[in-house]
């Protein structure tokens, strides 16, 4: 099931875009406001902007998690959709380090120089659209409720050179009978202290996750993103992965990485697309399992030959179709519908042991 | 040098018939430069006070910031002297006076009986094909110089360069060889030395350019100036050449100083001031050349021709600091004129106030008569000496005392925004330069930068479709620099690509995108982002898109390895290190309509080792490579772009596009 055609008034839907790099959620609260959180580039422009044109509703709240570049591809193009009555960041702080670079990719960072310019200038002029999250603070959105979980204000100013991704803003957003927990790239050992600082139940019993951080596992070099304080729970809970395309890429397809971990706690994965190009392109939705997804049997990568039995795998490029999502859908009682599942998404599950 | 025969008996034959015409009339003196067009105005002056008219001369400094504040004050204190002006003084030097009051009062003072002599009059304002570059001071020119010729309350004589106009008018023709009428004064000798090894006559020379010679040939000898003659097709080559023997002999030392100096008096000078000017070296026989040869006079002031006061030679010779003691020494000597009075004191008070201002001094006390005359002190304290808070100081006094003073709101506006101080009064000086002067190209361009800047793109792309609509490329090719390029430039480089390309897009015709490097720069750039905004990216980006599907590789793999012929290659960029792999982005050309395909791959440590002269150690994300394939076993090469930076966009104005982040504390 692709896009739904129409939104049902009484229902809130989550989309979650993620190509490969970047990733997008666009949330439409009933009966008409939009909470979108970071941007990247689907079809050939801001992802978000596909739901709002296509459905309608009010401009109500723009959140960017962190400054980090694949979560803001098109942020400016979203800012420059009309005046928003709520703009959310924590830091705001740019790492200018791509003013002299031969790479033509990092260049493209300088658009954070705009995204942070019409921050500045709307904080200034209009003060009551402002939101910055640190830990704690709140916004009402309708009936909703969103509290940003990360950072603490006291710690991300006293460690400003950190890894952006932990002092990116995970939030809640609480609206009647659901909550969604949209983990930004908050990676560990924060999760034990954000649970900590919550009700614990409020994190982990969440009806719908976007997963931290591409469900980063713990390596010799990161401690990854997955905790129990988030992800020990009912195994119905609607989970969705952005992958990240960088290197050998995450989520990891590894038995006892990534997605298997992930697949402990939930029995169904969502992953809003892969960075590469596969056979179950077209496929709503690719439904296959992690084994078959690690051995490359479904989806199949396509790859291309090159000289000496080495092997190329083709990447997701110059398409303007839409793609890469998956969207969830609840009402006030917490009652799930089926997802869609847009082309290139695919819906994992573990074979059975 | 003194005024020829000839250049006499012309006043004495265009006198009486001016004197004589109707009192409403323009006479025109047409000639080219060095024709003695300005030597006949003075002249002229005479001739006509001798026949009872009231003679004012109007020879402002040309195209510059207080153009129209010299012709003023020297109407006005033309019209004092001939007891026109009474009392009206003190508005006329009032800058809390508007301009156009200061005309009606001007013009009002004028009778049948004056004669307004106009020198070189089409260049008191800037040229016509390019209206829109005027600073606020030329329009201001430009309104005065219609009032004189359209209300017709006098005789106006002026002198302008030969054209087509039907007007009466009196023809200077070029001097046809006859010596005689023209003084040489104390070198006629040399003259005909010169004249005799040349062969008279000197065919097709100007007034100007036979003196010139002559002086060249007192410099070096008539031998060394007939041997180049005519080797130079224009006066600006005798200039220059004359410049450089000047500068090579000890001997004319003090004339050279003369020469690289008077050129920053705007106003005649006192012979007093000629030996200020000419220094510790200055010889009588230096000045005798510089008065017999080069400079004219009237009323004992010397004046330098415009060939010598414009020449390449004179902004080259002064160094910043021996400019800056210049202007001390020609403030501090108008500051000693000023105290001593006189009958056109304010005007040597304006010239006091050039310099001073020139200097970026605030307080010398010369007083200020005009708004316009703030835009030179403005310039140097934010060009110059990069005061910008200073200089904002100075133009919002400037349009508190002229608030239809675009260039002033112009450059209110951009002194604030340099500094990223008070985006509210920023925009609206920007905005009010614009409504009074909607042609601008560099008012719109500063305009939408600021909005761009300031974050504001909506915003940016309604005003650039203004600016498109209200300035014509056609009539101004200059607006595509002026307009497009910087607007293009910060969008490129605040990777706006969609808008940059619409704004490059504009640029009519297109091959001026290839012909102007600064373009061209812009349009690869835009190319490069929007490939890897699309895609990904395998070039760095000195390498034009252009040539980047070349079927040669661009970095040097050789044609064949191990007796195994190159068979195949691809561009590659290190995405990522991952232990002992290097994960690669590469790809293949386009074919056809079909874009350039990417994929990804690896290499192990072993294999990059094995194949370049590189080490792997050495390697990091986003390194641009090439590798080769050598057989079809895929034997391989590699040769890596070098880890450099690449920086050739134009520079921006103002410089910082992060300065309103960086002031917030939002930038480093
Ligand atoms: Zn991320």
């Amino acid at each position: 099931m692709m896009q739904p055609k129409q939104l049902e008034d009484d229902r809130l839907y989550m989309f979650v875009f993620g190509p490969g790099f970047g990733e997008s959620i666009a949330i439409r609260i009933p009966p008409n406001d939009w909470v979108v959180v970071d941007s990247c580039l689907v079809g050939g422009s801001a992802a978000a902007k596909h739901p709002i044109a296509q459905y309608g509703g009010q401009l109500s709240c723009l959140v960017l998690t962190h400054p980090h570049r694949d979560h803001y591809p098109g942020f400016d193009s979203l800012l420059e959709l009309g005046q928003w009555d709520v703009l959310g960041a924590s830091d705001t702080t740019l790492d200018i380090d791509y003013q002299k670079t031969a790479n033509p990719k990092k260049r493209l960072n300088a658009t954070l120089e705009q995204v942070m310019s019409t921050y500045l200038q709307q904080w200034t002029i209009r003060p009551q659209c402002t939101w910055r999250t640190w830990r704690g603070a709140t916004k009402k959105i309708g009936v909703a409720t969103l509290t940003s979980v990360h950072p603490d204000e006291k710690w991300a100013q006293a460690n400003a050179g950190a890894n952006p991704n932990n002092l990116s803003s995970a939030i809640l957003l609480e609206w009647e009978g659901v909550r969604l927990l949209l983990g930004a790239d908050v990676e560990n050992p924060f999760w034990q202290e954000i649970t900590e600082k919550f009700d614990a139940r409020l994190i982990s019993q969440h009806t719908a996750a976007k997963v931290p951080h591409h469900g980063s596992h713990a390596t010799s070099h990161s401690q990854g993103a997955i905790h129990k304080g988030w992800s020990a729970g009912d195994d119905n809970r609607n989970w969705v992965v952005t992958p990240y395309n960088k290197g050998r890429g995450l989520p990891s397809k590894e038995d006892g990485e990534g997605a298997d971990q992930l697949l402990d706690s939930v029995s169904v994965l969502a992953l809003t697309g892969l960075p590469i190009r596969h056979s179950a392109q077209q496929d709503s939705p690719c439904e296959t399992t992690r084994q078959a997804w690690r051995d490359g049997t479904k989806p199949k990568p396509i790859t291309i030959d090159l000289p000496g039995d080495r092997v190329g795998t083709l990447t997701q490029t110059h398409d303007s179709s839409l793609k890469c999502y998956v969207v969830f859908s609840f009402t006030a009682d917490g009652t799930q519908y089926p997802p869609h599942y847009g082309p290139g998404s695919i819906q994992i599950r573990n074979e059975e042991s | 040098m003194p005024v020829s025969q000839e250049l006499i008996d012309r006043a004495t034959e265009l006198g009486p018939s001016i004197a004589d015409g109707p009192a409403k009339k323009s006479w025109i003196i047409k000639g080219n430069y060095g024709t003695g067009k300005s030597a006949l105005l003075q002249l002229l002056r005479q001739q006509l006070s001798n026949r009872n008219l009231r003679p004012i001369f109007l020879a402002p400094p040309k195209k510059a910031f207080d153009t129209g504040t010299f012709a003023a004050l020297q109407l006005a204190t033309g019209l004092r002297s001939h007891g026109q002006l009474n009392g009206e003084m003190g508005d006329i030097i009032n800058p809390s006076v508007p301009w156009q009051q200061k005309v009606d009062l001007l013009v009002g003072c004028l009778r049948e009986d004056n004669v307004v002599l106009c020198d070189d009059l089409e260049r008191w304002t800037t040229p016509s094909f390019d209206p829109s570059f005027c600073p606020f001071t030329h329009r201001n020119v430009e309104n005065l110089r219609q009032r004189l010729l359209t209300e017709q309350r006098c005789r106006v004589v002026f002198t302008t360069r030969p054209s087509g106009s039907p007007e009466e008018n009196y023809w200077l023709p070029k001097y046809t060889g006859n010596a005689s009428g023209i003084s040489f004064g104390q070198f006629a000798d040399v003259y005909h030395d010169l004249a005799n090894r040349i062969g008279v006559p000197l065919q097709g020379v100007t007034w100007f350019e036979a003196r010139l010679l002559t002086a060249w040939a007192v410099v070096t000898s008539p031998a060394n100036v007939a041997s180049e003659f005519p080797s130079w097709n224009d006066t600006w080559a005798i200039v220059g050449r004359f410049f450089t023997a000047v500068s090579k002999s000890d001997k004319w030392q003090g004339l050279g100083s003369l020469l690289s100096r008077l050129p920053h008096v705007r106003t005649a000078v006192s012979s007093e001031l000629l030996g200020i000017l000419g220094g510790g070296n200055f010889s009588e026989e230096c000045k005798c050349v510089a008065t017999d040869l080069l400079l004219t006079e009237c009323d004992g002031q010397f004046s330098i021709p415009r060939f010598l006061r414009q020449h390449k030679w004179v902004k080259d010779s002064l160094i910043s600091k021996e400019l800056t003691e210049l202007h001390k020494d020609l403030k501090n000597h108008f500051k000693i004129q000023v105290n001593a009075g006189g009958d056109a004191v304010e005007l040597l008070e304006a010239e006091g106030f050039y310099h001073s201002a020139t200097l970026g001094n605030q307080d010398d006390g010369f007083r200020l008569f005009f708004a316009e005359q703030l835009h030179a002190l403005g310039k140097t304290l934010s060009f110059e000496k990069k005061d910008y808070a200073a200089a904002v100081i100075v133009y919002r006094k400037s349009v508190e005392l002229a608030p239809d003073n675009d260039y002033g709101h112009h450059y209110l506006g951009y002194n604030l925004d340099v500094q990223a101080e008070s985006a509210e009064e920023t925009e609206s000086a920007y905005m009010r330069a614009i409504k009074l002067n909607t042609d601008h190209p560099w008012y719109w361009s500063r305009w939408i930068n600021f909005l761009i800047t300031t974050g504001r793109i909506g915003e940016a792309r309604s005003q650039w479709r203004e600016a498109i609509a209200a300035l014509d490329p056609i009539e101004n090719m200059g607006i595509y620099h002026s307009l497009h390029l910087p607007v293009a430039n910060l969008l490129a480089q605040r990777a706006q690509i969609d808008f940059a390309k619409q704004v490059l897009d504009d640029v009519d015709p297109p091959q001026l995108l290839k012909q102007d490097n600064r373009f061209q720069s812009l349009h690869d750039y835009c190319i490069a982002l929007k490939e890897a905004q699309e895609a990904d990216a395998v070039f760095p980006l000195k390498i034009s898109p252009d040539n980047w599907w070349t079927t040669h590789p661009h970095l040097g793999l050789p044609t064949s390895f191990a007796g195994k012929a190159l068979i195949r290659w691809v561009p590659a960029r290190v995405d990522a290190i991952e232990g002992d792999v290097a994960c690669l982005v590469s790809a293949h050309p386009p074919q056809d309509d079909s874009p350039a395909e990417y994929f990804k791959w690896t290499l192990s440590r072993q294999e990059f080792n094995d194949a370049s002269t590189e080490r792997f150690a050495g390697l990091t994300e986003d390194r641009f490579l090439e590798v080769g394939f050598y057989g079809a076993d895929g034997l391989i090469r590699i040769c890596l772009h070098p880890d450099e930076q690449w920086d050739n966009l134009t520079r921006l104005d103002p410089p910082d596009p992060l300065r309103y982040l960086r002031k917030a504390g939002w930038a480093q």
